[in-house]
């Protein structure tokens, strides 16, 4: 065969199996179009399509290297026939056996090792094994009865058989009572605790290992991984033993491959009485995936057993009889922390022994107070933050108590060096709380007043700073306050989004973000996440100096941004989140690049960062992230090439957004995000319209926008952000009304937007944008009285204007926008003038603003508006002059 | 063989670096060589040779698990498979020259009753020539074929090692079966 063969044949073999066996012939016979021979060779390869148990399915290895001999039933081994098989496992088989030399009749369980084994390992773990049950005669420890060697030099142990069910079969089965199951379970402790008294871990305590007789005694199976306890912890541990674990039954030091103690079997106990108890286990664990197990077991948090007392046929519960249910008000306290207590994280605030164990349930059972008490400040504020939930001050109260608490740990930290270790650990719990706070407060800020917001803010700063000047050296607690700070700036400046308005204050937070990001990132260069990591915080901060006005340092940051990403990029091309920084870098550059100069670069940029995700919309076409960026990125190429004059494709960019931004939107219309979203698109479509002569459309889009975006500020009417957007929408109904010679609704609508910016602008005297906006409705609402004839009026009006932008222009000497409008009042003002007759007055004016287009126009050339107002005021000119 | 910390030479790895692989190369073929050496020199061997739990173990010996994240790790599997499957058949051949006293191929029934029940045998050289066939044809389904078959990675692993989605790695694999089954059937 040839490629170009394959290259036929292989993508209708692929569309042949994907569509299974039903309608195969009729599907072949049409994808291979009449061509005889193809269908031939074809259905020669799928006949040889395996149903089940297809060879290759099993890995070369297990060809090569596969045991000769199998023992079968009625085969003798040493003094006992084999009656039947019971289990295999990797090392060897165990058979149910009868003794048969004469002496008597016994029934036993036969653990002979496979054939063919030669590893020393396992010869030494299987003689471990037969060690470990000689020493542990117990009841409820199946015991040794013999040990040996077969014929051909295997070695074998012979054990007690236990004719009995796993313990959580046993229980659901009989319909124990909560009181029968922990009496249960304390026979259990006892068979561990022997085997600890006797130095020894069994490391796989599990239901499956442990089972009960008809008559109700439990026994402990398998101690194939047992270990005896070294005298000294130093042991190590061989490697490929470190990791034979039961997922769901394992401990967190367990999974990570640590040294293990009786802590150990501590915890698969308190796995097993939680099953017990509640009938599931504390967490799903997905055999699958080692990393998603590690995760789990080591982060999760258990509920207690009383609260998942609800079953579903799907949950993996062992017991899903309803009886269990009965329970749940008593297990509520005492049981629940006694269940949690064998299940901590850390192995040291586990019970200490199982006898200790053991003896809380025995107290539980006469009613005496237990020794279990909840994780309590821990717990009491995790119920608290539940408890007030909705009432945000409850959760800026445990914020502000919260970061006392961290201070007063840094300082206890500092200084008790004697008890340093101890102060750690408290510090690290409450830096993890502290973490997890910050992040959830974000979220319940959304709900809660401005003021309280404020004060949050400034306790959070406060704290923040002092921990900062105690976390030097220690990257992850770095990394956790450079993640502290950059959510307060946030939360300080999101003018766009809910928001306190002060721009200042969050270029302090980010900047300090920014500082401790590129500490980390230089530390380990190849360190990606902290790439994509100092990347954002570069865009932050460069955020942030674009609403306060400095477009030349935003652009640097930006671009510094860029140069991360793309270094990122080249250690990791792959990375899904490495593309989209870079998507988003080369976007929000294309952003700062668009402030201050050429459309074309920017459009390059944008485009950049759209093609990047434009592919991972692709790779993962439900991802809303990525869809909404892809939305966000057509207008934002929309509004350039509307600058550049191509309105008709600067529609059609638009309208792809608004597509988005509907579709969304039908899915959840309640959503608050999705009809912002929505608006801003209507409004970008209407914008588009308007550029290109069709105002019809245009004021059918804009009134959309506004009707939209007038629902979601009277829901939260204290936020600025939306005021602004909400000006926004007047400002542009306006423009449109202005071009349709709808003179009186354009005054009215200037006039509402004039009044909302300022509103903006007056909480945050730092807000330049809000304040560049009145001043552009200003002068648009001028242009509107001039061509209604009311000359003086529009002159006024002018002046204002002027007065604010020349302060605004100084302050900003980067910024073009600004530029313009300065030059776009002295043009209206020209025209005024003009139309008074005051022929001086109007040549002057023009006059000034001539070598502004002139330097706007050379910086941006292909800017239609720039062209457009050269050409008037040379117009104007020339016609003052020549009269 | 050189001195570099081999979480060193990964990192460079991802970066593409020709170099890097060169280098890593002789360093995990000598560790797994020497993991899988007695079982070579053995006529018979264990279950548990299992590649995977080799790789992983060669993994574990030379780098320790936390120091280098997964690309890093999808890098060595995708080496070390490469290199089980010299080791496998380097192994397939010396047993049948031990065996057999010369070139008859190996038809190793598959008697381990409990994990594969009656399954039919598998002529692991043979496998190893198709596959060489199909690299010509089609490189990127071979390369499939070596990590799954050989190298015993899961489909996960693999989608992973081969910066290709999970369900692409199934679809090929189940057309890369076909063809290996034909080629086998007509060899």
């Amino acid at each position: 065969m040839d490629q170009e063969r394959w290259k036929k044949i292989k993508p209708i073999l692929d569309d042949a199996l994907a569509a299974g066996t039903a309608g195969r012939t009729a599907f072949l016979v049409k994808a291979c179009g009449g061509d005889e021979g193809l269908l031939g060779e074809v259905l020669e390869f799928l006949e040889l399509e395996h149903s089940e148990a297809d060879p290759l399915d099993q890995p070369a290895h297990s060809y090569l290297f596969s045991a000769n001999g199998k023992t079968s039933p009625g085969d003798l081994i040493d003094k006992y026939k084999i009656i039947s098989e019971l289990g295999t496992g990797g090392m060897g088989s165990v058979y149910f056996a009868e003794r048969v030399d004469g002496a008597y009749t016994q029934k036993i369980a036969l653990k002979v090792i496979k054939e063919g084994i030669t590893s020393s390992e396992i010869l030494a773990r299987f003689i471990n094994e037969r060690q470990i049950l000689a020493t542990l005669q117990h009841d409820h420890i199946a015991h040794l009865i013999d040990g040996g060697t077969t014929n051909d030099g295997r070695p074998f142990i012979a054990m007690e058989y236990v004719e009995g069910t796993p313990v959580t079969d046993f229980i659901s089965e009989n319909n124990l009572g909560l009181n029968d199951r922990l009496e249960l379970f304390t026979e259990i402790c006892s068979a561990v605790s022997f085997a600890h008294k006797n130095l020894i871990i069994h490391r796989d305590l599990k239901p499956s290992n442990i089972l009960v007789t008809k008559k109700g005694v439990p026994k402990l199976l398998d101690f194939g991984i047992a270990k005896l306890l070294p005298a000294e912890s130093s042991e190590i541990v061989p490697a490929t033993q470190r990791f034979i674990f039961t997922p769901e039954y394992a401990s967190p030091e367990q999974v990570r491959g640590e040294t293990l103690t009786t802590a150990t079997d501590i915890y698969s106990l308190g796995v097993i009485l939680y099953e017990l108890l509640a009938g599931r286990r504390p967490y799903p664990t997905d055999g699958s995936n080692i990393s998603q197990i590690i995760h789990v077991v080591c982060e999760s948090e258990p509920a207690p057993p009383s609260r998942t007392l609800v079953y579903t046929a799907s949950d993996g519960c062992v017991d899903a009889k309803p009886k269990t249910l009965d329970f749940a008000p008593q297990l509520r306290g005492d049981l629940d922390n006694i269940v949690l207590k064998a299940l901590r994280k850390e192995p040291e605030r586990r019970y200490s022994s199982v006898d200790q164990f053991s003896e809380d349930i025995r107290r539980y059972l006469d009613g005496q107070p237990v020794i279990a008490s909840a994780d309590t400040w821990r717990y009491r504020t995790a119920k608290f933050i539940r408890r007030h939930r909705v009432a945000a001050a409850g959760a800026i109260l445990v914020f502000i108590s919260l970061l006392i608490g961290l201070g007063a740990t840094v300082y206890q930290a500092r200084i008790a060096r004697a008890e340093r270790a101890k102060a750690e650990k408290r510090f690290n719990d409450v830096r993890q709380l502290a973490n997890s706070f910050v992040f959830e407060i974000n979220d319940e800020i959304d709900k809660s007043p401005i003021k309280a917001r404020a004060l949050l803010v400034h306790r959070a700063i406060e704290y923040l700073d002092s921990l900062s000047a105690e976390s030097s050296g220690d990257d992850s607690l770095t990394a956790e306050l450079a993640a502290a700070y950059e959510k307060i700036g946030d939360v300080q400046a999101e003018i766009f989004n809910a928001s306190l308005g002060n721009a200042g204050g969050a270029l302090e937070s980010h900047n300090k973000a920014l500082g401790l990001r590129t500490q980390l990132f230089e530390k380990s260069p190849n360190d990606v996440q902290r790439g994509i990591d100092l990347a954002k915080s570069y865009q932050k901060v460069g955020n942030i100096l674009t609403v306060t006005g400095d477009i030349k340092s935003a652009e640097e940051n930006y671009r510094d941004a860029v140069a991360i990403s793309e270094k990122v990029a080249s250690l990791d091309p792959a990375d899904v989140n490495v593309r989209k920084q870079l998507s988003n870098s080369y976007i929000t550059l294309g952003q700062a690049i668009l402030r201050s100069g050429s459309l074309s670069e920017s459009l390059k940029n944008y485009s950049k960062g759209f093609e990047i995700n434009r592919k991972l919309v692709l790779d993962d076409p439900t991802n809303s992230e990525l869809v909404r960026r892809q939305a966000v990125t057509y207008s934002y190429i929309g509004y350039v090439r509307m600058l550049m004059g191509n309105y008709e494709q600067a529609v059609g960019d638009f309208e792809n957004a608004l597509d988005i931004e509907r579709s969304n939107l039908e899915i959840d219309p309640a959503n608050l995000r999705f009809r912002r979203n929505a608006s801003v698109a209507y409004l970008w479509v209407g914008i588009g319209y308007r550029e290109a002569g069709r105002l019809t459309e245009s004021l059918a889009n804009i009134k959309k926008s506004l009707v939209l975006e007038q629902t979601i500020l009277d829901s939260d009417k204290q936020n600025y952000g939306e005021q602004n957007s909400m000006a926004d929408c007047w400002a542009e109904l306006a423009m449109t009304s202005s071009k349709s010679s709808n003179y009186a609704e354009a005054i009215h609508a200037f006039q509402t937007a004039i009044g909302q910016y300022s509103a903006v602008a007056a909480n945050d005297q730092n807000n330049l944008s809000a304040l560049a906006q009145i001043q552009l409705a200003r002068r648009m609402l001028a242009d509107t009285l001039g061509k209604q004839g009311q000359n003086r009026e529009a002159l006024k009006k002018y002046e204002e204007s002027l007065a604010v932008l020349t302060d605004l222009a100084t302050r900003d000497p980067g910024n073009l926008e600004w530029k313009y409008e300065l030059a776009e009042c002295r043009v209206g003002m020209g025209r005024a003038l003009r139309a008074l007759n005051d022929r001086a007055g109007a040549t002057e004016n023009y006059r000034t603003a001539l070598p502004i287009f002139e330097s706007l126009s050379e910086v941006s050339p292909e800017n239609v508006k720039y062209r457009n107002g050269l050409n008037e005021i040379r117009d104007n000119l020339a016609a003052l002059t020549s009269a | 063989m050189n001195d570099r910390p081999i979480t060193e030479i990964l990192a460079e790895l991802r970066s593409e670096s020709r170099e890097g692989f060169d280098e890593l190369l002789p360093m995990v073929y000598a560790e797994l060589r020497r993991l899988a050496g007695h079982h070579l020199s053995h006529e018979r061997a264990e279950h548990t040779l299992q590649p995977t739990a080799l790789v992983h173990e060669a993994y574990i010996r030379l780098i320790g698990q936390n120091s280098v994240d997964w690309q890093g790790r999808a890098h060595f599997f995708g080496i070390a498979s490469r290199l089980m499957r010299e080791i496998l058949i380097e192994y397939a051949r010396t047993r049948n020259r031990l065996k057999r006293g010369g070139e008859f191929k190996t038809q190793i029934a598959l008697d381990d009753a409990v994990s594969f029940g009656d399954q039919q045998p598998l002529d692991v050289i043979a496998v190893n020539e198709a596959l060489t066939k199909l690299e010509q044809l089609d490189p990127q389904q071979a390369r499939v074929v070596e990590l799954k078959f050989f190298g015993g990675l899961g489909v996960d692993e693999i989608a992973e090692v081969m910066k290709i989605s999970p369900a692409t790695i199934k679809r090929e694999w189940s057309i890369a079966k076909l063809f290996l089954y034909k080629t086998l059937k007509e060899s």
